[in-house]
């Protein structure tokens, strides 16, 4: 136990190791422009004078301009360029032109080219995206230019496209500690996650207050799934196949399969106006949880505590359901042990033998796999905080992915990935002590 | 292979009424789906005018004038799923429209429901089928390799680990070169020259007196199968679906592939562990046969039938992933109807009912029927082993 104990801990390392990797990787590959998103917020769009310069030293300012990882293995066309020597433009159109396997003194001399022209159509220039681009902006400015200089440009042009780069292979190179994912894994063990692109407050901040919503309900959720579901469990584990097994089992075996934001928008509509008759307006309708600020967490719930009913219940029927068939299934396979048969020859009632032995052995391994399927807890609450508007992890990962906020979405999903890791450790962990019988490698 | 399927199914549905109809809802879905272009129609499917006898459900081009046709059959309903009725945007059930009956009513864009089911039903077998499929391909064969070969069972010398590293990179590098671009034998060339002359060079240094030691392969699958088995399904999918920019009915399965195949992975390896000590695999090794004979002729044939549990219920998974994320508005394309984006359209106008029951309905009846027949499998396994 105690080896294996040192084992699972040694391995988790490198699993919180990949899943870091992993999550930097997909938010790498964003298809946006990151410092462009933070200073449209910050007031500043394109046509800006101070664009360019206020682009640049945001851009250093974020390491974007560092190399991804400690090594990178890149095609032998990428040409590494540095602040120093371009501006930002100018780099940008270098990568896209060296991604299509234009060879690197082909594409300084076209920069030098661009150069000889007046700065606002050399910005022009460097703004696109491949040489056909350039050449029919180039045609559209003809009454603007030199022609010889067009002319030199076209014929330039017209040259590199026959002389591309064909055969490539990987080049490897060390980067040392000055890369983006060391800088930003460094930044997150300091607790500092940074800001969200689109109200500027601190992620950690946000994180917080939704994870508050979110553990109210995963909390309410398991308490009254277990409070329903035991003893509808144990009834049937002890009484298997009578008639209340049958009939309960076929119906919790719908309840389970039936998707829970289905049965929330059924309720929704159905019980929450009168329109469909007059004993229909169960429920509150859906509430708004979003105030400014001044209200407590707290005194919120218990203000509005109604408005909570409908989404515990959706969360609470399908799990009951799940959890009951679980229950049901373990106490049965107790009662099938030989201490039970000596228990009962012993004169033990059913009654006595229920309560004081199935349940509390049975109790055990619920308990533990509860324990490892928190996280699936919190993620089933996804859909449901969407759809009754409650502010927590699940919404806000919702929002942030549909207003592009990237720098939301991706530490979201890093701590929550390490949570659950962490969380399904212990749960292993529990049941492993809970039952000295499992045996490990 | 094949026969012992057929055994299993015979000797499986016949017994309970509840599989049965089970087995027909999916039947039913499956129809549906594939007849769906001509259940559903704004052409008709057999007509004829003055040219003569045609069918125009085929043709690509709009038809205008159908009153032009002398003689027509048109499909069950005659709206496709993405007509726009604007005269009748949001009406219940059973009302007339331009062109005929909505049966189940439309959505505020004048959309029929009921040919927006139908399509639903065709997206859900897509997404679904195309995700298992490639998943379980992909997860069986990795499972069938770390569960037999394990940690220690491919044993190379250091420079044969060094090796298998070096080419492992550049034939990464390779095949993300020939999936990004367009095909091109400049990539192609390089990846057949190293992916042979890897394996000679592998091949060449494992005859050199060196001390060998084991690949860690099932430690690294098992670090993936840890994340997977802890980070719930739908953070790591919206993370993923997140980056994709232009999403179609084939790269929404893809991306779910990219998690299914784990599961699939993880009970092959299973059995695979299972049935490697069994006697009459010992008895093969013992008789020279090839690792990669045993594999394929006595582990994999015996390894399969289980799985068929995994599948019922990893479709339901899809399934419910797919529906999630249409309903959240994430995925698929705008154009596209599903159940779930059906399913959503009733969040807007809370008062059309019809368009919240019915698509929930179909979502609902699959997955009940899928559940079903992982149960029923899983416990008819379950009886085998014990007998």
């Amino acid at each position: 136990m105690f080896q294996y104990s040192i084992k699972r801990i040694l391995l988790f390392i490198p699993t919180i190791f990949l899943v870091s990797c992993l999550t930097f990787l997909l938010s790498k590959l964003v298809p946006a422009d990151q410092v462009a998103i933070l200073l449209n917020v910050q007031g500043i769009d394109d046509s800006n004078d101070i664009w360019n310069e206020e682009y640049a030293s945001l851009h250093k300012k974020m390491n974007l301009d560092l190399p991804y990882f400690y090594f990178s293995i890149q095609p032998n066309y990428t040409i590494l360029t540095s602040n120093d020597e371009y501006g930002i433009l100018e780099q940008q159109l270098i990568a896209k032109l060296s991604k299509q396997r234009y060879r690197e003194p082909f594409i300084t001399t076209l920069l030098n080219l661009f150069k000889e022209c007046p700065s606002s159509i050399e910005r022009k220039l460097l703004s696109s995206n491949t040489l056909l681009q350039i050449s029919t902006k180039l045609s559209t400015m003809r009454n603007k230019l030199d022609d010889e200089i067009i002319k030199r440009i076209d014929t330039h042009i017209q040259k590199a496209s026959l002389n591309k780069i064909k055969w490539h292979y990987p080049v490897f190179h060390l980067n040392g500690l000055q890369n983006q994912y060391h800088l930003w894994i460094k930044k997150i063990l300091r607790g500092d996650f940074g800001i969200s692109l689109i109200d500027t407050r601190p992620v950690t901040d946000k994180l917080w207050d939704s994870m508050q919503w979110s553990l109210v309900l995963v909390g309410l959720n398991i308490f009254f799934a277990l409070l329903i579901a035991f003893p509808i469990g144990l009834y049937n584990g002890v009484h298997p196949n009578s008639t209340f097994d049958n009939i309960s089992n076929g119906i919790l075996f719908a309840f389970f399969a039936i998707p829970k934001f289905w049965l929330a928008t059924l309720f929704i509509i159905f019980f929450t106006t009168s329109e469909f008759g007059a004993w229909t307006n169960i429920f509150p309708s859906v509430g708004r949880w979003y105030t400014d600020g001044s209200q407590s967490f707290v005194s919120m719930i218990i203000e509005k505590w109604e408005n909570l009913i409908l989404p515990v219940l959706m969360l609470v029927i399908p799990d009951t359901a799940y959890l009951a068939r679980l229950i049901r299934s373990s106490v049965q396979e107790e009662y099938s042990k030989e201490y039970i048969k000596t228990a009962k020859s012993k004169g033990l009632s059913k009654k006595e033998l229920t309560i004081n032995h199935i349940l509390p052995n049975s109790l055990i391994p619920t308990i533990s796999l509860l324990v490892g399927s928190l996280p699936s807890a919190i993620a089933s609450t996804l859909v449901i905080e969407v759809i009754f508007n409650i502010p927590g992890i699940g919404r806000l990962m919702f929002e942030s992915i549909e207003s592009s906020d990237w720098a939301m979405l991706y530490p979201i999903v890093l701590i929550i990935s390490i949570l659950a890791v962490i969380i399904f450790l212990i749960g292993d962990f529990l049941i492993a002590f809970l039952n000295p019988k499992i045996k490990f490698k | 292979m094949m026969r012992k399927l057929s055994i299993l199914i015979k000797k499986i549905f016949p017994s309970s009424t509840i599989g049965k109809i089970a087995v027909w809802i999916l039947l039913l879905w499956v129809l549906i789906a594939i007849f769906s272009p001509f259940l559903a129609n704004d052409k008709p499917i057999i007509a004829k005018s003055d040219q003569g006898w045609s069918m125009p459900i085929f043709s690509a081009n709009k038809i205008n004038n159908t009153e032009s046709y002398q003689f027509k059959i048109n499909p069950l309903i005659p709206y496709r799923y993405d007509n726009l009725d604007l005269q009748s945007y949001l009406v219940p059930p059973f009302t007339k429209g331009e062109k005929g009956i909505h049966l189940l009513g439309t959505d505020k864009l004048g959309r029929d429901v009921a040919a927006g089911m139908i399509n639903g039903a065709r997206v859900a077998l897509i997404v679904a089928t195309v995700a298992i499929f490639l998943s379980a391909i992909f997860g069986i064969f990795i499972g069938l390799i770390i569960g037999f070969y394990g940690d220690t069972g491919i044993r190379r010398n250091l420079l044969q680990q060094l090796t298998i590293i070096l080419f492992g990179i550049l034939l990464i590098y390779y095949i993300i070169h020939i999936y990004m671009e367009q095909f091109s034998l400049y990539n192609l060339i390089p990846f057949i020259l190293l992916l042979l002359s890897g394996y000679f060079i592998d091949k060449a240094l494992g005859n050199l007196p060196f001390k060998k030691y084991g690949f860690p392969i099932d430690l690294f699958v098992q670090r993936l199968f840890e994340i997977n088995e802890s980070v719930p399904n739908i953070f790591i999918i919206l993370a993923f679906v997140a980056i994709v920019v232009h999403t179609n009915l084939f790269t929404i399965p893809l991306i779910l592939a990219v998690l299914v195949w784990m599961t699939f992975a993880r009970y092959a390896r299973a059995e695979v562990l299972q049935i490697k000590n069994e006697d009459y695999i010992l008895s093969a090794q013992a008789s020279g046969m090839s690792n990669l004979r045993i594999l394929i002729k006595h582990i994999l044939p015996n390894a399969l039938p289980p799985l068929l549990v995994v599948m019922a219920f990893s479709f339901s998974g899809v399934i419910l992933l797919e529906s999630t994320l249409s309903f959240l508005g994430i995925g698929l394309p705008l154009e596209e109807v599903s159940w779930g984006k059906i399913l959503a359209e009733s969040r807007k106008s809370s008062k059309s009912w019809w368009l919240a029951v019915f698509p929930g309905f179909a979502i609902f009846l699959v997955l009940y029927a899928f559940n079903i027949l992982g149960d029923i499998l899983s416990n008819y396994q379950r009886n085998q082993e014990t007998i």
